[in-house]
């Protein structure tokens, strides 16, 4: 089923899901400057690249925090992933941001690690 | 590469400003433009800053169509304010197009106001097809009262 943000093919015909236009997504570059409030309100477009972003980032590791951190509170959120990747090396750094999401989610998401910003499976921490 | 659209920054600073749009009273449009046409958010306010709309061929006649069933509505849970309109259509198209611009038609370029615009990642190509931008759900435009 389509979503806002693909297009479709039918035949000759062509149709394209326009999702509502909301706010400017941040660029890669004001990438630091997303906050959580700006992510709370971003279209499922939007989160769409942010992942896809996060996941070409992988580790652009020295200007994390903010950016990765908004990143997994968003994924959490609003994809229904039960987890977010971080690895060891990052987690060291973020484990104040670690620690807010942990509030943000109410305390219920438990460990925020998993798939995403994987470098391999040893240097991981959880899932 | 994914569609987005964003509103123009402008048009949501004259909202309280001497040019407001009344949603579902106006003439509201939507035009298609080629690649070249690239929206500046900050800078754009009319429609005679939307360059390189298509040519009035292959289906396509000059100013876009005219969106119908235009309803404003506000939902509490989400405290979004949604600009809902029908889908905008063309059939019997043959064109090429980048940029769709929802737009204020004063019938006049410098005096209509654009309102925001969507940006479908990539050329998009129909041959002897209908061209159909199906609006979401939950609007058109929206915006939310934080």
């Amino acid at each position: 089923m389509a979503r806002p943000g693909d297009i479709e093919r039918h035949g000759p015909d062509l149709t394209v899901y326009a999702p509502a236009a909301i706010r400017q997504l941040p660029s890669v570059k004001n990438a630091m400057d997303i906050t959580p409030a700006d992510v709370i309100q971003m279209q499922e477009v939007e989160l769409r690249v942010l992942r896809e972003e996060l996941e070409k980032q992988k580790m652009a590791a020295s200007t994390i925090t903010r950016f990765c951190v908004c990143c997994m509170y968003t994924i959490l959120l609003h994809t229904g992933d039960d987890c977010v990747a971080v690895d060891r090396e990052l987690y060291n750094r973020l484990s104040g941001a670690q620690i807010q999401i942990a509030a943000w989610q109410d305390d219920e998401a438990g460990a925020v690690y998993g798939r995403y910003l994987e470098q391999s499976p040893d240097t991981n921490i959880g899932g | 590469m994914a569609v987005t659209a964003k509103w123009y920054g402008l048009n949501v600073k004259d909202q309280w400003g001497a040019t407001p749009v009344n949603w579902v009273s106006d003439t509201i449009k939507t035009s298609l433009h080629l690649v070249a046409y690239v929206p500046n958010q900050d800078t754009d306010e009319f429609f005679s800053a939307a360059t390189n709309e298509l040519t009035a061929t292959g289906g396509y006649t000059a100013g876009g169509v005219t969106l119908g069933s235009k309803s404003l509505t506000y939902d509490s849970p989400t405290n979004e304010a949604r600009l809902i309109a029908g889908n905008a259509s063309w059939a019997s198209a043959t064109f090429t197009c980048r940029i769709a611009v929802v737009y204020k038609s004063t019938g006049t370029a410098a005096t209509s106001p654009v309102m925001g615009y969507v940006d479908m990642g990539a050329d998009q190509s129909v041959s002897s097809g209908t061209f159909t931008i199906q609006w979401d759900a939950t609007g058109v435009l929206k915006g939310t009262a934080a």
